[in-house]
C-alpha cells in the first residue's frame, strides 16, 4: 500500500484540494493512491500520467476512460499505436511532443474485439476458387 | 547459581546437552564425537535465556516484515502500468504500405520459404496494372513461433512483427489471419512500426 514516503506525502498534498473525489477517483481508476502530471489524453479519453519518483516500470500509467462509476473499463488493448510506444518505454517522445507523420491510409485504433461476437474477426479466403464443382442434379442436354 | 542457570538453559534446549559437562555419567574411556562447547560465562548464559524466554528471533523476523510495509512495492499493476518493451519486439504480424498507400508486398515468397514453422501461405497473380501482387497471404498464428525470420527475409519491409501483443482470442479460427487482416493491422499500427524501424536505422 504505502509506496516510498515522498510519493505518499505528495499524494496527500495533492489530495488537499478535492479530498473525497480525488481519493476515490484515483483508487478506483488506477488501483492505487498516487499522483502524477497529466502528459496527455488520447482520442478515446484515456489519460496518461507520469511521475518519475517511482521506479522505471511504474512511473508511467494510464487512467482508462470509464463509461460510468459502476462499470470499470480497463482493457490494455485500448491503448492506441501512437501512445503505445511511450507507454512501453520504447521512446520518451509522446505524440504531443513529436506527432507521427500523417498518412491517408492510417486507420482508427480498435481494441481487441474477440469478446464481442459480432465484431470479431472471422477468416475468409481472398482468392477465387480453383475448381468448378460439378452438380449431378442437373440433367444432360 | 551458575550451575543452576546452566542446567536450566541446557534442559530447556533439549538434546543439546553437553556430555562433557555431565562427565560423571559416562565411563572414563567414553569418546565424545561432538565438538565440545566453549565454556560459558554468566552473561552468555543469561543472554541465551533472555533470547529463549522473550522469543527475540520472532521479534527480529517481525521487524523485517514490518520494514517492508514502508518500502516501495516492486509489482507492476498491469492494465494501468506496463513493462518496458524493445523497439525490436516481435509481436503481432502486419503488412505495411508505402507512404502513398501502395502495399509493399511483391509476393517474392522469401518469408514463406524461410518460415521454420511453415505458417505462411502465399499465392500470387498478376494485377490488372501488370504488377506482381499476392492474392492470398495467410499466416496461421497458432503455428507461428515468432522467430522474426520473415521480417528479416523481407526485401521491401512489407511483413513486420509489430509491437502489439494483446490480441488473445476466444476461438482458434480468429488466429488464422488472411491478407485483409494483416493489412488492417499494418494500417492501425503503422505510426508505431515506422517509428520503431526509424529508431533501428543504424543496425539495418
Amino acid at each position: 500500500m504505502a509506496g516510498n514516503i515522498g510519493t505518499f506525502v505528495g499524494f496527500f498534498k495533492k489530495m488537499a484540494s478535492a479530498p473525497l473525489y480525488y481519493t476515490v477517483n484515483k483508487y478506483v481508476n488506477c488501483n492505487e493512491f498516487r499522483y502524477g502530471t497529466l502528459v496527455g489524453t488520447d482520442d478515446n479519453g484515456n489519460e496518461y500520467y507520469e511521475n518519475n519518483d517511482y521506479f522505471l516500470g511504474r512511473n508511467r500509467w494510464i487512467q482508462y476512460k470509464n463509461p460510468n462509476w459502476f462499470i470499470l473499463h480497463s482493457d490494455a488493448s485500448d491503448i492506441p499505436a501512437e501512445w503505445h510506444a511511450w507507454m512501453h518505454y520504447m521512446t520518451d517522445d509522446t505524440p504531443i511532443t513529436k506527432p507521427p507523420a500523417e498518412r491517408k491510409f492510417h486507420m482508427e485504433h480498435r481494441p481487441n474485439m474477440s469478446p464481442i461476437f459480432k465484431e470479431r474477426y472471422t477468416p475468409s479466403t481472398t482468392t477465387k476458387p480453383k475448381i468448378q464443382s460439378w452438380s449431378p442434379a442437373q440433367p444432360k442436354e | 547459581m551458575f550451575r543452576v542457570l546452566q542446567r536450566v538453559n541446557l534442559t530447556a534446549r533439549g538434546s543439546n546437552v553437553s556430555k562433557r559437562a555431565m562427565g560423571s555419567y559416562y565411563p572414563a574411556n567414553y569418546h565424545d564425537s561432538e565438538v565440545p562447547e566453549e565454556a560459558k560465562t554468566l552473561s552468555h548464559v543469561s543472554e541465551q535465556n533472555f533470547t529463549t524466554i522473550f522469543g527475540m528471533e520472532m521479534l527480529r523476523g517481525s521487524a523485517v516484515l514490518f520494514s517492508y510495509f514502508f518500502r516501495e512495492p516492486v509489482t507492476i499493476s498491469y492494465p494501468w502500468e506496463k513493462g518496458p518493451l524493445s523497439p525490436r519486439f516481435r509481436g503481432e504480424h502486419a503488412l505495411r504500405r508505402y507512404p502513398n498507400g501502395e502495399e509493399r508486398c511483391i509476393a517474392c515468397k522469401l518469408c514463406e520459404a524461410i518460415c521454420p514453422a511453415q505458417a505462411i501461405t502465399i499465392e500470387a497473380e498478376e494485377r490488372e496494372d501488370g504488377s506482381r501482387r499476392t492474392t492470398r497471404y495467410d499466416i496461421d498464428m497458432t503455428k507461428c513461433i515468432f522467430c522474426g525470420f520473415c521480417q528479416e527475409a523481407c526485401p521491401v519491409d512489407a511483413i513486420v512483427e509489430g509491437p502489439n501483443f494483446e490480441y488473445a482470442t476466444r476461438t482458434h479460427e480468429e488466429l488464422l489471419y488472411n491478407k485483409e487482416k494483416l493489412l488492417n493491422n499494418g494500417d492501425r499500427w503503422e505510426k508505431e512500426i515506422a517509428a520503431n524501424i526509424d529508431a533501428d536505422y543504424l543496425y539495418r
